[in-house]
């Protein structure tokens, strides 16, 4: 299960969405079963709901979640778009990861060394 | 989304020194809002006019369009900044006291919250721990069901586990058609949590802004963007 | 909410007040046991004379802590950090001061009666009987002749005494309240209020006698001569009067300052 850790530097609205989207990714819930409420999240993650309450608005927008009147929240059938953003959200990380070993003066070659150590 | 404080011009001088300088304020309802601001910046004093402690010198204040009195008394919570408790008090006793005189609040909500902390209504005040006695005043706050909270300092000088406790719990009991008002000049523990943030400053609101849109702008965290433009 | 108000005085009042007030039957109690073994023994003696002195003592501590809780309840429930509950409460200024007086005042006639009844205790017995003896007897020759006027002198003196009462904690009220104007040292701007305030009714007061030597009291005295029982009523209302219109002003004063002025530290 995902931790809430959010990045201090970067809008958390947009951050909200991607954990989210993540745990959809990750088939943590399936479709059409119920999400955790705006409140939980906003416990968890120790944010703001109304912060909250803009990012399912959002996922909502992305047809990835649907809101029923008076029992909350669902994910939807159409889980594209949320492995969509976990597909961008890999490639930005990745490519964070490597601009920071740019900066260490790391070399591509070197790189793939360690991660070829690592993954064994 | 009304507008539920407004100030107009509001100054307070405390016999040459400027409290507040001319400050015009405006909060709407449905917002979780911090006072940041240094230490003697005017946070206090803002709060205290607010719920009718202090006469401004000059200027006005509105809470929910009425001045400070009787019927803004019964709609805004207030969580002052020291103890403010009869100590030979028991908890029980004044969850008595606040349940006669506010209509609006909830003492199952409070009693709930107090047994799942494991603080015995019969246990008096005086007996509790420093980070319990604040637990205590915070849940008395929040287990009223009102349209503004202004919370003074809710969480400076206590430990991390009671911060976290303190700030989930304003989380928990918010409800969307009320605002809060988290005064604090510990601004990293509490941003997240935060719509808006007011930056006052020797008197002056320096900055009013969306926390998001602080860290769009700026790409650091609002904690940091005050450290740096105000060196604190 | 002026009942609630009440109530939550009257608590914080018993808790001070009632052990005193226990304390003082207790000593009364303890002592006229002491009374029965009376001897001619020096140790006797000595138990006498201290139990006496713990009785005189417990006495006068009842009476001030009675006046002294009145203020002190004044001054911390409102203005010091009590007070950031206490004015945030829905309750109105005027509301407060009420609830306090009449709180204060209903104790001053707790501890009237206690003082009373210690004074039953310690005269149990024959003394007692002929103690109300006494008292009816006095009563009776006074209400002997000129019946209907003299019961409405002891009801007129009577609500002199309350209006006097109610006056004096509201001028403590007022000069509390005015000292919160201070910007330090509040209390002691208080102290300086009620002295201050004090010394300047005694120069009013002796201006005003010496004033009214020069008055003409000729047609005063006539009526006086005439009216023996009118020009009693007439000054007994006349005081009343006066502390009524004292007290008003007082209550006014707090008041204000509550309403308009608070500045709390």
């Amino acid at each position: 299960m995902l931790v809430w850790e959010l990045d201090k530097t970067r809008p958390i609205c947009p951050q909200i969405c991607e954990q989210l989207s993540v745990l959809i990714a990750a088939e943590e819930f399936k479709p059409d079963e119920k999400l955790l409420s705006v409140r939980e999240v906003a416990v968890k993650a120790g944010v703001n709901p109304n912060t909250v309450q803009k990012a399912f608005e959002q996922l909502e927008g992305q047809g990835l979640i649907y809101s029923v009147r008076g029992s909350g929240w669902f994910v939807g059938a159409d889980t594209e778009s949320a492995k969509n953003t976990v597909e961008e959200l890999k490639y930005s990380k990745t490519k964070d990861y490597i601009n920071e070993m740019k900066k260490l003066s790391l070399s591509a070659e070197q790189v793939k060394e360690y991660i070829k150590e690592w993954s064994e | 989304m009304s507008e539920l404080l407004k100030c107009q011009q509001l100054t307070k001088d405390y016999g040459g020194v400027l409290a507040l300088n001319y400050i015009d304020l405006t909060v709407e309802s449905g917002k979780i809002i911090g006072l940041l601001g240094p230490n003697g910046s005017g946070k206090t004093t803002l709060i205290k006019i607010i719920n009718g402690l202090l006469t401004p010198t000059s200027g006005t204040v509105l809470v929910n369009g009425m001045a400070p009195g009787v019927e803004t008394k019964k709609i805004v919570a207030y969580l002052p900044d020291n103890s403010y408790l009869n100590s030979w008090m028991t908890v029980g006793q004044i969850v008595d006291m606040f349940t006669d005189f506010y209509e609006d609040f909830r003492p199952e909500l409070a009693l709930d919250m107090l047994k799942r902390l494991g603080i015995s209504p019969e246990a008096k005040l005086k007996t509790l721990s420093k980070g319990n006695k604040e637990k205590v005043c915070l849940i008395l706050v929040m287990s009223r069901n009102a349209l503004l909270y202004v919370l003074d300092e809710p969480i400076a000088g206590v430990d991390p586990a009671t911060r976290d406790y303190v700030i989930s719990t304003i989380i928990n009991n918010y409800n969307p058609e009320a605002s809060v008002i988290i005064s604090t000049h510990l601004i990293s523990d509490i941003e997240q949590v935060l719509d808006e943030v007011i930056f006052i400053n020797q008197g002056n609101i320096v900055m009013k802004k969306s926390v998001d849109e602080i860290r769009e702008e700026h790409g650091k965290s609002v904690d940091e963007l005050f450290r740096e433009v105000f060196r604190w | 909410m002026v009942k609630k108000l009440i109530k939550h005085e009257f608590t914080a009042f018993t808790r001070t007040m009632l052990p005193m007030e226990l304390i003082l039957l207790g000593v009364a109690l303890l002592n006229r046991i002491i009374h029965l073994f009376e001897s001619h023994d020096t140790s006797y003696a000595i138990i006498e004379w201290s139990s006496n002195a713990a009785y005189c003592i417990s006495l006068m501590v009842c009476g001030v802590m009675t006046v002294a809780v009145a203020i002190s309840r004044f001054y911390k429930n409102l203005f010091t950090s009590e007070g950031y509950l206490s004015f945030t409460l829905p309750v109105t200024p005027a509301q407060h001061i009420f609830a306090k007086l009449l709180v204060a005042c209903t104790y001053t006639v707790i501890t009237m009666v206690t003082v009373f009844i210690s004074i039953c205790i310690i005269s149990m017995g024959d003394y007692l009987v002929e103690l109300f003896k006494a008292a009816g007897y006095l009563i009776e020759e006074l209400f002997a002749h000129n019946t209907v006027h003299r019961i409405f002198f002891a009801i007129e003196v009577l609500i002199m005494c309350v209006a006097v009462g109610v006056s004096e904690i509201l001028k403590f009220y007022a000069c509390i309240s005015l000292g919160q104007r201070a910007k330090k040292n509040r209390i002691l701007a208080a102290f300086g209020i009620y002295f201050g305030y004090y010394f300047v009714c005694q120069i009013f007061g002796t201006v005003l006698l010496i004033g009214m030597t020069s008055f003409e009291w000729e047609g005063v005295v006539k009526f006086a001569v005439n009216n023996p029982n009118g020009i009693i009523h007439i000054v007994l209302l006349l005081i009343v009067a006066f502390y009524c219109a004292m007290s008003a002003l007082y209550f006014a004063v707090s008041r204000y300052i509550m309403q308009k002025r608070l500045n709390l530290e």
